[in-house]
């Protein structure tokens, strides 16, 4: 944790902001938002840093803390354009799979406001990140049969919209 | 996950990245995967360091805040704590076993065994997560909140629900309090703003010079805010030792407001009448003396 440690606040941002700008992209898609939310990952990384013993550590966190910024910012926009929410409510496919991560955001942003904070999270490590139930547990800090249970109720939860688009466009 | 199932998740490369956790199998796949490859080589990549991560350089953390609603917080989650009993006992073990300490104001967070705090203030954890840079302007001071376009504010702040507010906590020896709406700061004092903006997602602090509303303020900080969470920003000033007054002006919107732009505060009033993107307040700023205290 040398760049942290040394308090070198332009060393910590050239060694960790590309990594959490990564990270936000991939689950925001639009560049300035995902360049917000990654600004402020990284402010209270900055604010926090005494207090993180490693890397290991430190990842874990930065993984949590940006999921959900992320999810806020997610909200937030469903609650500014919930139209767009109701248009794209029949464009997941009917078996519900997330198969790839444009899927999966789709999904996620379509879902934000109804479903709860730790399901989304669980679902973003898992299809937006790649990251494996141990992981997703460690980052979490939850057990991986709980990581199991929220992964499934977010699938069972996107197969029922999906049967309801289904049967409302029919 | 079917589009990574053949490749490493992105936890584990940035753990590789940072030396965290650098398997063989993780090596050797980066060495015939091109996409990983690619992403490690763009994270890895030089960047320049902008303004704002330099304003962060110098912070003070802010330990304790004396307040009654801290006080009243702080003996709730006692309260809480001496419910939960022998399970979080227990679990409490089991956690610190695997590394994670309980976060005390809820939820689970990497903590320092060596720096985890325990006392009255515990529950304000939160301060020391939004420590930024103390970036001494020598400006600045909140005193009295008087809302720009409508309604006024109570003398602490505390408007409708609805409203965003602005707040102050002001540091002196080392003692960090919520100003009250009436005392006056001293030289030396650090203030640091509180924001709950809403469902504003941009934050922007302006300094005014003098009466006219037309004269240009000048910018202080600007920043993105979480809309719907109270936010303490990262930034800090210094009150000066110059005698009189001085006022600064908060705006809140939905989008940055362009670099380019000259603000003055008839404007601010003007955009702000305008539509419900901007929302606007004065802090006017008395000071006084160690003698008047």
């Amino acid at each position: 944790m040398q760049a942290l440690a040394k308090d070198d606040v332009e060393a910590a941002y050239r060694r960790f902001f590309s990594m959490i700008l990564a990270k936000c992209t991939r689950m925001l898609k639009d560049p300035e938002e995902a360049h917000d939310v990654a600004q402020e990952t990284f402010t209270r990384l900055w604010a926090k840093r005494r207090s993180i013993r490693d890397e290991q550590m430190l990842t874990a966190w930065l993984y949590r803390t940006a999921t959900r910024l992320a999810i806020d910012r997610l909200r937030l926009r469903a609650r500014q354009q919930p139209t767009a929410e109701a248009e794209h409510a029949g464009s997941v496919g009917i078996s519900g799979e997330l198969e790839d991560r444009a899927a999966a955001r789709q999904a996620i942003a379509r879902l934000c406001t109804h479903t709860p904070t730790h399901e989304l999270e669980a679902v973003i490590l898992s299809s937006v990140d790649g990251l494996t139930h141990p992981e997703i547990a460690e980052v979490m800090g939850k057990s991986e049969r709980t990581v199991r249970r929220l992964l499934a109720k977010f699938r069972s939860a996107t197969a029922r919209r999906c049967v309801g688009a289904e049967h409302g466009r029919a | 996950m079917v589009e990574r199932e053949n490749h490493p998740s992105f936890l584990e490369l940035d753990r590789f990245v940072l030396g965290a956790h650098r398997s063989a199998s993780t090596q050797d796949h980066l060495q015939t995967c091109e996409q990983c490859a690619s992403y490690v080589e763009r994270i890895t990549a030089d960047r320049p360091v902008p303004e704002w991560v330099t304003n962060l350089r110098d912070d003070e953390p802010w330990g304790e805040l004396d307040s009654p609603v801290t006080r009243m917080m702080a003996w709730r989650s006692r309260r809480r704590r001496r419910r939960r009993g022998r399970r979080v006992t227990e679990e409490l073990a089991q956690r610190k076993n695997r590394g994670w300490e309980p976060s005390a104001a809820g939820g689970w967070m990497p903590e320092s065994l060596e720096t985890r705090e325990l006392g009255p203030f515990a529950g304000w954890k939160w301060m020391g997560s939004f420590a930024g840079a103390a970036a001494v302007v020598g400006l600045v001071v909140l005193l009295a909140i008087t809302p720009a376009h409508q309604e006024e504010a109570g003398r602490d702040g505390i408007t409708a629900k609805g409203t965003p507010a602005v707040g102050v906590y002001v540091k002196r020896d080392g003692r960090v309090s919520l100003w009250d709406g009436r005392a006056r700061v001293l030289a030396g004092d650090t203030l640091r703003l509180k924001v709950v903006p809403v469902d504003f997602s941009h934050i922007t602090v302006l300094s005014r010079q003098d009466d006219s509303d037309a004269a240009t303020l000048g910018r202080l900080h600007e920043a993105p805010v979480t809309p719907g969470q109270e936010t303490v920003l990262s930034v800090a000033w210094r009150v000066d030792a110059q005698p009189g007054s001085e006022e600064i002006v908060v705006v809140l919107s939905h989008e940055p407001l362009h670099r380019d732009l000259t603000l003055t505060l008839a404007k601010i009033h003007a955009r702000s009448r305008e539509s419900q993107n901007l929302w606007s307040t004065r802090l006017v700023l008395m000071k006084g003396t160690a003698s008047e205290e």
